[in-house]
Parts: structure tokens; sequence; C-alpha cells
């Protein structure tokens, strides 16, 4: 059983089929990449499985579970945590306390016990707060030490991205959504990051699903791409075999208008 | 920095964590119970400068003090803008009416309606709080506006039926008897224990504020308390993290809200008599000028909010009644305006010099003693 599986999924706006009819699977330990030119519905069909938006008909099947109908913090607790194409961190907390909401769906707190201060409140916070800085351990040192305590708004944009990523990797998620988690890197950062997605399956173990239009982290970390046009699949299989597909470059660079030219 | 360096999570969860803010809670504490004294104290200041009134306006202060809180933890942690505060402050007194010691009312012992009104608020809160599911911003303000106005006329409805347009008097409540033991717990003159006068309300006061202060600070520094702040920042991206942000957002209004009633109750019985009249929709812009001034987006804020708002009243009226102005007939006239232009004044200069308010005043003089004689 495939872990993520989409059947007959359909999202229309008003007149535009966004998503249309999509059947795709996601297995278990993948790193599968969806490309797509602008609008193809990269993002919505993000948004539906992460369930901030409902599809029209058709299913989601996670673990066999299917997620239409649930709640965005439903589907997170299932295990689905994603990144935002534009970066949605909690500008005034700090970047430890950001990483510690991501814990809270992972923990049952509670307000009685958090008012009391229970024994048992406390290991947890400790707990949170262990959890929440192995997390932003992952990116080396450049969110931690005296990065901790600095608020969210202060960093930089790449640091943003990474810790948008740190804090859906506290989740604990069994699938991560990364929307374009490069965009707007220099290319040294980008290098980096590709390096960073590929640790995040070899070490953390997390299944992941990535937007991305660099072709060379799509290269370096896919081992699956799917391409989306139209809110339709018009191809998939490994870098090599989408990149040369005819349809995907019909769908990047057009047609020719006039054969042999 | 402190030079004091944090070894492992449980110092870092602590709430006085050096042996300076120790030191300083004892010292703070002890000044508190030694204020009232001092406020005793028979002589005339020079000047004509107020010396007895300070005991109303502290008092006063303190019972606010937990509202104004109350509001910064909606308003400041979790950005849910509610215009039922005044709403609530009536739920209080309704309740202490209905079930306590009043006028017409159950007479059960102070002790339990105070408890028993935090309960009640907590529920209306939540039901209060249902439109901050579908609404936000502006659209909440109005929504909530409603709950005032009903909670006014459920005041005056109940008023009218079983008291008369005298409005509700509340009698002093008793101190329970198993702490009669206490050396400074003494009858007064009938041989009863009653609360009454500001003396003895101040040692009432002060432990329940503190005991308010300390639940609110103890639900903001959990997970619940990181959700509200999440919740204010993005919603969205709370939600995609798993927070259930209808809940979560009940739970902001429950907590505020039952802290307010219970703030309601203590209001009533201190100063013994509420009417319908007793109510306006100034109260919400009176909380605002608290939490502006004394810091947004903290709890110690509403304190120096709150005391900033009753005790500086008092030394406009001394400098009023200053020699000084006799000649300016007008000032006398128009008192109270006066001191709303200066609260307007202040909070336009809170807003472009200090927008963290009062309460950041504070941590500024703290960071100076800490680093002291170094700048930074």
């Amino acid at each position: 059983m495939p872990l993520l599986e989409t059947q007959g999924l359909t999202k229309v706006f008003g007149g535009l089929h966004a998503i249309d009819d999509l059947d795709l699977h996601i297995e278990e330990g993948e790193i599968v990449s969806v490309i797509g030119p602008n609008g193809a519905g990269k993002t919505t069909f993000f948004n539906l499985v992460s369930g901030m938006i409902q599809p029209d008909s058709g299913k989601i099947l996670f673990e066999g579970i299917d997620l239409v109908g649930l709640a965005p913090h439903q589907i997170l607790e299932l295990g689905i945590a994603r990144t935002f194409q534009n970066v949605r961190l909690f500008q005034n907390m700090t970047v430890l306390e950001n990483a510690m909401v991501g814990q809270h769906a992972r923990t049952r707190s509670g307000p009685i016990r958090a008012i009391l201060r229970t024994p048992g409140f406390r290991a947890e916070e400790e707990a949170i707060r262990r959890k929440a800085e192995e997390a932003l351990a992952f990116f080396g040192t450049r969110l931690i030490g005296y990065r901790l305590e600095q608020p969210a708004f202060v960093l930089s944009y790449a640091n943003r991205r990474r810790l948008e990523i740190a804090r859906a990797m506290a989740t604990e998620p069994k699938l991560l959504l990364l929307d374009e988690p490069t965009a707007g890197m220099n290319p040294r950062e980008t290098l980096e990051l590709t390096e960073l997605i590929a640790r995040l399956r070899d070490e953390k173990g997390f299944t992941i699903c990535l937007i991305e239009h660099d072709m060379r982290v799509v290269r370096g970390v896919s081992d699956r791409v799917i391409c989306l046009d139209y809110g339709r699949k018009i191809a998939e299989g490994t870098y090599h075999e989408v990149a040369t597909n005819e349809r995907v470059i019909e769908a990047y660079l057009g047609t020719k208008a006039v054969e042999g030219v | 920095m402190s030079g004091k360096y944090v070894n492992d999570y449980r110092q870092d969860l602590r709430l006085f964590r050096t042996t300076p803010k120790k030191v300083l809670l004892v010292v703070g504490l002890l000044a508190a119970i030694a204020l009232p004294y001092l406020i005793q104290i028979q002589w005339t200041p020079p000047f004509g400068f107020p010396w007895k009134a300070w005991a109303k306006a502290i008092n006063l202060a303190l019972i606010w003090s937990i509202g104004a809180a109350a509001f910064n933890l909606l308003l400041g942690y979790t950005g849910q803008i509610s215009t039922a505060h005044a709403a609530f402050l009536i739920l209080g007194a309704l309740t202490g009416a209905v079930l306590g010691e009043a006028s017409a009312g159950l007479g059960w012992s102070f002790w339990l309606v105070l408890p028993l009104g935090g309960v009640v608020g907590a529920v209306i809160g939540a039901l209060v709080g249902l439109p901050a599911l579908r609404v936000r911003g502006l659209y909440l303000f109005m929504a909530t506006l409603a709950v005032h106005f009903a909670a006014i006329l459920g005041f005056k409805m109940y008023q009218v039926a079983q008291v008369g347009f005298t409005g509700v008097r509340y009698f002093p409540p008793e101190v329970p008897s198993f702490l009669h033991w206490l050396p400074f717990v003494t009858p007064d003159a009938n041989g009863q224990f009653l609360i009454q006068g500001d003396f003895r309300w101040y040692f009432v006061l002060v432990p329940i504020t503190l005991g308010c202060l300390l639940f609110m600070v103890n639900v903001l520094r959990s997970a619940e308390g990181r959700a509200f702040v999440a919740i204010r920042d993005n919603d969205v991206a709370a939600s995609l993290l798993g927070i259930n942000v209808a809940r979560t957002k009940l739970l902001a209004f429950a907590v505020s809200s039952a802290m307010v009633t219970i703030s309601g109750v203590l209001l009533s019985f201190f100063v013994t008599a509420r009417s319908d009249e007793s109510w306006s929709i100034e109260i919400i812009l009176d909380v605002a000028i608290m939490t502006v001034v004394g810091g947004f987006s903290t709890i110690v804020g509403g304190v120096f909010g709150a005391f900033f708002f009753f005790m500086t009243p008092v030394l406009f009226n001394w400098i009023r009644d200053l020699p000084l102005f006799d000649r300016f007939t007008f000032i006398d006239t128009y008192g109270s305006q006066i001191d709303l232009a200066i609260f307007g004044v202040a909070i336009v200069l809170v807003l472009v010099f200090k927008p963290e308010g009062l309460a950041g005043v504070w941590e500024d003089t703290k960071r100076y003693f800490r680093t002291w004689p170094f700048r930074y």
C-alpha cells in the first residue's frame, strides 16, 4: 500500500479545473518532486492533501485513511506536515518557540495541568524543548545557540525557510510536503538545502514530496518526478524520463508554430 | 546577560530564576505587606499630598489588574478583540447578586461565589467566543459589542425584578473561620470578622490578584500559550501545525472571561453597591488604556496599566488643589475631562516613544541594573 494515494482527485475553482481527475501515489521512503508550469495545480494539490481546502470529488488516502473531510490539525496528527511557498512563520515568537509549536500535536498538555504545573507537565515541557532543539540542530549552527531566543522576524530569508522546515520536522511527520523549499535562495544555499533534503529522508526517515522549480534540485534529490499541467498528470518517472518527455517540454515551452523550423 | 547560566531545562522553566530575583520577590512581598500600614499612619504630608486616598486607588488597581491582564491575554496574545469585557464584570456582579450575600441573593459564602463566578465566566466566555470562529478583527469587535448591552439589560432585569431601582447592595464577606487564628486577623467592634474598609480588603485582594495573575502566566507559558500566540501570528500555519484553532480560541475566551468575571465579583463586593447604571461602554476604553500604557502582550503590563490608571488621577487631584492653580477655576470645573485628556496624551506618548509600555520601561530598568556598570 502506498503511503499517500489520490484517486480521481478533482478541485474546481469557478470554471477552472485546478486539479482534474488526478491519480498519483507516493511510496514510503520516497522523495517525489512535483513539477509543472505556473498554475499547473501543484500548490492546490498540497492544499488539498494538508486539508486547507476540500476537494470536489475523489479520494486522498493516507495509510489507507481517507483524508477528505478532515480538519488540517487532524491531518497533521495522522502524520503529514508541510511548509509554505510564502513562508508562514510565527513572526513574533522566538526560533525555539516556533519549533516548540511543532510539537503541539504530539503532546497532551491541557490547561489544567499547565496551571498546576504538575511534574508530568514539566517533564513534557522539557521533552518538547529537547525535540524542538533536535529539529533545529539539523541545520547545523544556523538556528541554534544565540538564535534560539531571537524572534523569527529578524532571521534572514534563507533561515526563515530553514526554520519552517525545522518546525515541520518537529511535528514528527511521516510525510513531509515542501512547497518550493529553495525559492529565493542563492545557488550555494540551494545546493546545501538539496543535500539536506536527501539527509532528511536518509537520517530522519521522512517520506518527502516537494514542489520545485529549480531543476538542479529536482535532479539532485528526486527518486521520481511527477509533472502536472492544467491539474492533470502529464508525465511521471525518473528525472531523465520526465525531462525528455515531449509533453513536458511542450507544457513548459509550447509547441512549435510551424513544423520543421 | 546576567552572568548566570542556565544549565538544564528545569532551571529554565522556573519563574524566579536567579538569586537577585528571589531577593526581589521577598523584598516585594515585605513591601506589599508594609504598604497598608504605611497608609494608615495618621499625619498630614506637606503641600496636602494625598495619603489616605492611595488605599482605595491601590485596591481598585489590584482588582482591575486581573481584568487588564485578561484583556491582554485575549487581545495581546491571542489576537482576538472583544468588546464583551465589561459584560463579564457585569456577569460577576450578577453572580454575586444572585448567589452571594447581597440584597436579594441566596446568601452563599463569598468564598464559594468567587470561584463559581470563574466557572460561570468560563462557560459564558466560551459561548461569547463562538463568533470568533467565523469572524475576526473589526467584525468580532462588533459581534461582541452586542454582548455588552445584553449583559446590562440582564442586570437591569434582575435588579428591577428583585431589588428595585436603588441597585443591588453587597454585604461585606467574612474571613473564613479556619483563618481566625492568624495573628493579624482580629475581630471588629462587633466581634465579627467582616472584610470591609480598604485596609482589610487589601489583604484579601493581594493574594487573589496574585493567584489570578499566576494562573494566566502559567497558561501562557505552556503549549496552550504558545498556541494562543501562534493563532495571533498566523492562524493558517497554526492549524497546519496541529493546533485546533477553534478549541484554542474558545479556551482563550474562557480563560480571559473567567478572570474578568472573578474581578467582577471582587469589584461588586468591594464597592458594595452596583446598579444597571454602574456599567458604561467606557469600561472597555479604560481597559484599553490600561493595556496600551501598561504594555501590550505582557501580563505585568496589565498590572502596570491598572496602577497607572488608578493612581495618576489621585496625583492629578492633588495637583489641581495646589494653591498655584487656585486662580484657574476651569481646572476645578473640568477636572475629570482634563484627566481624560492627560490619559490621551499618555497613550500617544507611549505609542510614539515606548510601544512596549510601562512593562518595557520595567524591563529596561532591570537590564540597566543587571548589566551595571556597562551599558549593554
